[in-house]
């Protein structure tokens, strides 16, 4: 990660395949289990992130640095647009990887304790199985032939749900 | 799983592995029964034991042995159901030994609303203390002279239920409270305007209702100053012009209801589409009607997901048949669920209907009156529309015996009335597994 020219305080992390990354705390403190870590000054030395690889943590530190640069809402009430509808874009096009790599970046966010990354990526999920048949979904998330219901619970289960609809 | 709306969605989730089944079992937090399909309550509280909302659909009609009774749901809702807030009960036969049943039972002092909708009104009562209140008295609307003192405390009050000014009485000194949003007024005139223009701002539900539905006054210039409405409902005078200024001025609108059977016609429906991309949900009652109307509303209303038209005139109207019309309509409203149609004759004909199998992609009600020449267009229908839950007929010439061999073959179909002179045809679905009774 390039380090700005900044004389801020820098956090420094270490993913699960030992990479570490140089960051602002102003970055870091998007992450709510950091900035608890930082007020408890237990974040002096590297923190590692022991579940975490390199590829989730560069996205994850990517939309922290995005985040940590907009103008927050609670800061100005009339902030402009533009910096909203530019954060709105950002995220969408945050949002567009593979399966994977979002479960791999939500499980993350909710490790750090990240809330608006663990709600995009939530959504992002939601968004690509609504209006999916069950089978498409399966493929969609990648579910384990073990996981699935055994046909008599698929058959009742399908049963109930022609009862409850909207 | 908060991100889910969808019944359908919901219910695709639960089959989709054991894991996503238990969640969606253990998170679902809203369910509408059809107690036709399912005769054994106990099975609800077993599938969905969190539900927070619960909405319970009968079958209404004249048919005793159709009818459903809701002791027994409400004695499984007593014993089972401990997150329940919000009760909804439509087309079943309720009696005060079930209203007693329920306002005795300790978990219902968390009861928020609970409403009985039939073809008299709505009762809403509001936490333990006023349910008796509220089931001995009439939902006719209070004279707000007498509600004078009880707004003076009611400060935080957003929602004033229905009201009306009486000319006999005096005003001295009334006014709504400080919050009020929703504002229900019976045979308003513009002579209680004072009281009602300093709240025009802040209102974003109006209901606006008379006793003489052919003589309302003009409230264009009430309407006008209420540019947060999302919610307005209104009997009015003005045709056209009270479109073109609704369709102006309230561009927050989502759901609009206009009888404005007076003088309204494609004209003022074209303003109002152009004006109110928001719309939601829409009931217009109007004199004429025009291809391109419709086609406009495909245009512009991209999240109209209810619709409903009705022809207040039966002839003298020119462009028909309306097919391209609704074509457009449906290619544009991709979000339509409900869709009611209530047309003149030849207002559409057989190749219509074939469009509206063809292009409703995720219609689940639908209701034609006047609709259609021969059984040819119920064969198209019937090919089309995957989602439909729910059809309804009312004049249209279709043989009795055709529309029970065709409209099941939509899949999805839980539903058929077809409304006759003398007594009307209701229909389940011949072939569904009916679940075994307790």
């Amino acid at each position: 990660m390039s380090t700005s020219s900044s004389s801020s305080k820098k956090i420094v992390l270490k993913s699960a395949d030992n990479e570490t990354f140089e960051i602002d705390e102003i970055v870091a403190l998007e992450s709510q289990a950091i900035k608890n870590m930082i007020e408890d000054e237990c974040a002096d030395n590297v923190i590692p992130l022991g579940n975490i690889d390199s590829k989730t943590l560069s996205k994850i530190i990517e939309y922290c640095k995005k985040h940590a640069e907009s103008p927050k809402k609670d800061d100005n009430a009339d902030i402009d647009e533009k910096a909203v509808e530019d954060l709105k874009s950002f995220d969408a096009e945050f949002a567009k990887v593979d399966m994977p790599l979002i479960q791999d970046i939500l499980m993350a966010a909710n490790f750090l304790n990240i809330d608006n990354l663990i709600g995009l990526m939530c959504r992002t999920i939601a968004d690509r199985i609504k209006g999916k048949t069950p089978e498409e979904i399966r493929k969609i998330l990648n579910i384990n032939k073990n996981d699935l219901l055994s046909p008599e619970q698929e058959a009742k289960a399908r049963e109930e749900n022609s009862w409850a609809f909207d | 799983m908060p991100y889910i709306h969808d019944g359908d969605d919901h219910n695709s989730i639960s089959l989709v592995s054991r894991k996503l089944h238990e969640l969606d079992r253990i998170t679902r937090k809203q369910v509408t029964v059809h107690v036709h399909y399912l005769r054994n309550p106990s099975r609800l509280s077993q599938r969905f034991p969190n539900i927070e909302s619960l909405t319970l659909i009968g079958l209404l009609s004249e048919f005793y042995e159709l009818q459903f009774r809701i002791s027994q749901w409400i004695r499984e809702l007593t014993v089972s159901f401990k997150s329940l807030k919000e009760l909804v009960i439509h087309d079943m036969c309720v009696d005060d030994e079930d209203l007693e049943l329920l306002g005795k039972h300790v978990y219902c002092n968390q009861l928020r609303i609970f409403c009985f909708e039939d073809y008299h009104g709505e009762v809403d009562i509001y936490g333990n203390r006023l349910h008796e209140l509220a089931l001995h008295n009439k939902i006719s609307p209070c004279r707000l002279s007498k509600l004078g003192d009880a707004f003076r405390h009611a400060v935080n009050l957003e929602d004033s239920g229905w009201a009306c000014f009486d000319e006999d009485d005096e005003y001295v000194d009334f006014n709504f409270p400080p919050n009020l949003r929703c504002l229900g007024l019976y045979n308003l005139s513009a002579t209680s305007y004072p009281f009602v223009l300093p709240l025009v701002t802040q209102l974003t539900e109006l209901n606006l209702q008379f006793p003489y539905p052919f003589d309302p006054e003009c409230h264009c210039f009430l309407i006008e100053r209420c540019p947060n409405l999302e919610v307005l409902h209104t009997e009015e005078s003005c045709g056209d012009r009270g479109l073109q200024v609704i369709g102006q001025f309230c561009k927050k609108l989502s759901k609009l209801t206009y009888c404005g059977y007076v003088r309204a016609t494609h004209v003022g429906l074209i303003a109002l589409a152009e004006g109110c991309l928001n719309l939601e949900n829409l009931d217009v009652t109007l004199l004429n009607i025009s291809n391109e109307a419709l086609e406009c509303i495909g245009t512009h209303l991209k999240n109209l997901g209810d619709f409903r038209i009705t022809l207040f005139k039966v002839d003298g109207i020119k462009d028909l048949p309306l097919d391209n019309g609704i074509r457009a309509l449906l290619n544009g409203c991709n979000k339509l669920e409900k869709l009611d149609i209530r047309l003149c004759s030849g207002g559409l004909t057989d190749i219509g209907l074939g469009y509206i199998g063809k292009y409703s992609h995720n219609l689940k009600y639908l209701f034609l009156k006047n609709i259609g020449e021969s059984d040819a267009g119920l064969v198209e229908l019937s090919k089309g529309c995957p989602k439909l839950r729910k059809l309804e007929m009312r004049s249209c010439p279709f043989n009795k015996q055709s529309i029970a061999a065709y409209v099941f073959n939509i899949r999805s179909l839980r539903y058929l009335r077809v409304f006759y002179e003398f007594g009307d045809l209701v229909s389940t679905r011949p072939d569904f597994g009916v679940s075994p009774t307790v």
